[in-house]
């Protein structure tokens, strides 16, 4: 059963507004990286699901990282060790690693591309593929995040910042195309914000390299019965919305109307 | 105790369904609730073509309430009857299919398709405040509730459902056109019309700027427009609108409902309509409660 009552373990900050959550999960709990889980606030002012992305499993022990960005993330931040919270998942359908150059010698490098808090999810996936090449995203220095823990996986890890105060001085497709140089790519995988993940896919798109993307939407169920996460996709010729809960949150980056979202 | 309720000449085991939109046609929530237990399940709108429905943003939290606009989103009857009904019949339960249309045409269309299959009752939504045509405008006025009502009546092979929107004056106006036109039960309510405005986006929440406001928010109205209704009317009444736990199913029966739907409560606890049931059947037993329908005839 995908759902439970976890017990945190820790809950603490990694960086300003950012925290660092491990629970307890059943030890059936098997996930994929990009699948997320729907955290429950059991708040009358608070009826709707608030899904997070996997940053990590070990063994019985989930980690989520997560930023301050409303009231139920600031409510998150105020528990402490040992209180419980009522947890559905995995939920959705995880990086297609399977697809990639994986594995195969030679098929190129593979990038993972993170804006912001998307470097959560990227770090498990990162724990699944063969060490490349990883560019993260910040506003300034001080909201770096999980950028050693990429190093010491032995990922090349590149820090980029709109402000220019750490690493690279723009945006992480800038970054991208002057760094990957000559290098062939073979996938690129990206999570961050809405405009990252569009840029990214115009720049796959001109080298024509698969380039899955993970989006974000507001959930009602989480599970895929409600309707409430569109993704406007093209599929067959035709338009349509896939469900972010269950049909994504990770989509090929062709295969969304990218116009259609602001 | 006794908890079976006769909805229209068809027995349900206990007076207990899902509301439709919030549980698709039962497959993803199967896996958390057992859907043998429910009295019914009700599904998604159907219409006759697919719909491609609203543009994101669909939903939105308010206090104690959440406000969507999901535009009735669904593949059309064909594949409704292909892929969704086969799986709920697999289930000791009834099967109530809410129909949508942008025209009587539409409605019409749509419940004959569906007169010949397994489908045990229909549901009449002509109280979506998230379509242009169709939708809401139907239900507003008590001339069209009684035409829809009267022309879907003659088609449709199964009892059908009239469920009626709150966004009026009169609700007893409203029961009292979609009983004299043949509805063989009435279900309320729909949506409250609402609006949230993002204030440091300095935008509308939803792109539509209107959605359908439901949750604990509206049962006071919920309540209040079941106990009207079924003053007005003599066909049973399927009552929803924030129903959360048992007691709020209790309340709704006591109203007049003979029947409850959960519906935003699915959103917030994947479990929360076989939740209302244990809970319904708690407080019967705890009140001195021996049959179900001791809570209807309160009011
Ligand atoms: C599949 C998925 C994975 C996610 N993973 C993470 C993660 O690992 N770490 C993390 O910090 N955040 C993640 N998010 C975003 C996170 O869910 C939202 O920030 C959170 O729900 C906001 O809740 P709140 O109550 O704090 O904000 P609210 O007060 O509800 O809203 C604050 C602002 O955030 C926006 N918002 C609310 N919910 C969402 C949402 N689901 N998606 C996008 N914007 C939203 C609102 O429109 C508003 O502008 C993820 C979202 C999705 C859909
Ligand atoms: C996400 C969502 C989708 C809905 N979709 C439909 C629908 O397709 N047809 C319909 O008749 N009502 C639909 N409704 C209305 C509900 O069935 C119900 O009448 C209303 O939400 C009030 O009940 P509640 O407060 O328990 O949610 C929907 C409600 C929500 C929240
Ligand atoms: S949140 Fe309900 S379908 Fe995705």
């Amino acid at each position: 059963m995908r759902l439970f009552e976890a017990v945190i373990l820790e809950n603490t900050q990694l960086a300003p507004s950012i925290f660092n959550m491990r629970v307890k999960v059943p030890n059936t709990f098997r996930a994929v990286p990009g699948q997320f889980v729907n955290i429950y606030l059991n708040r009358p002012d608070m009826l709707l699901p608030r899904p997070i992305s996997i940053c990590g499993l070990e063994e019985d022990t989930l980690r989520l990282v997560y930023q301050i960005a409303g009231k139920g993330t600031g409510y998150m931040a105020g528990l402490g060790r040992w209180e419980l919270l009522r947890i559905a998942g995995p939920l959705g359908n995880g990086f297609n690693i399977a697809s990639s150059g994986e594995g195969m010698s030679g098929a190129g490098l593979e990038l993972l591309i993170g804006g912001g808090i998307g470097a959560a999810p990227l770090l498990f996936l990162a724990r699944r593929l063969k060490p490349a090449m990883v560019i993260l995203g910040f506003r300034s220095a001080s909201s770096v995040i999980l950028a050693g823990e990429f190093l010491s996986l032995g990922w090349e890890t590149v820090v980029s910042t709109d402000d220019g105060s750490v690493g690279y001085h723009g945006r992480v497709t800038d970054a991208a195309r002057d760094l990957t140089g000559g290098v062939k790519t073979s996938a690129i995988y990206v999570c961050g914000p809405r405009i990252m993940l569009k840029k990214a896919a115009e720049y796959a798109a001109e080298r024509s390299i698969p380039c899955h993307v993970a989006m974000e939407e507001r959930m009602g169920c989480g599970i895929g019965a409600c309707l409430c996460c569109p993704a406007p996709v093209i599929g067959n010729g035709s338009r349509t919305y896939k469900k972010v809960c269950k049909d994504g949150p990770v989509f090929d980056a062709d295969s969304i109307a990218w116009e259609e979202l602001s | 105790m006794n908890l079976s309720v006769n909805i229209a000449g068809a027995i349900l085991k206990n007076p207990v369904m899902p509301a439709s939109g919030t549980f698709g046609s039962g497959r993803e929530y199967a896996e958390f609730v057992d859907i043998n237990r429910l009295g019914a399940v009700v599904t998604k709108g159907v219409s006759i073509t697919p719909w491609l429905g609203n543009p994101p943003r669909r939903i939105a939290e308010t206090a104690s309430g959440v406000l969507n606009s999901v535009g009735l989103q669904n593949a059309g009857v064909e594949a409704f009857l292909r892929d969704d009904l086969p799986f709920l019949k697999q289930f000791d339960t009834r099967v109530i299919v809410n129909i949508c249309g942008r025209s009587i045409d539409e409605y019409i269309a749509v419940a004959e398709v569906l007169s010949g299959s397994g489908a045990d009752m229909l549901e009449l939504n002509i109280s979506c405040p998230n379509v242009g045509e169709g939708g809401l405008s139907f239900g507003a006025d008590a001339g069209m509730v009684y035409r829809v009502t009267t022309a879907v009546k003659k088609r449709s092979g199964q009892p059908l459902i009239v469920k009626l929107s709150p966004n009026v004056t009169s609700i007893s106006e409203m029961a009292i056109a979609a009983e004299n036109a043949g509805a063989d039960a009435i279900s309320l309510i729909n949506t409250v019309l609402g609006m949230k405005i993002d204030i440091r986006r300095r935008a509308f929440a939803l792109p539509r700027k209107v959605g359908g406001l439901s949750g604990p928010a509206i049962k006071p109205i919920a309540v209040r427009m079941v106990y009207e209704a079924s003053r007005a009317v003599n066909i049973p009444i399927i009552g929803m609108g924030g129903i959360m736990t048992g007691e709020d199913a209790a309340e709704m029966l006591m109203a007049g409902a003979s029947a409850v739907a959960v519906g935003t409560a699915n959103l917030s606890k994947l479990t929360a309509t076989a939740d209302v049931l244990d809970e319904l059947i708690l407080f019967m037993d705890e009140n001195g409660f021996n049959d179900i329908r001791e809570l209807t005839i309160l009011s």
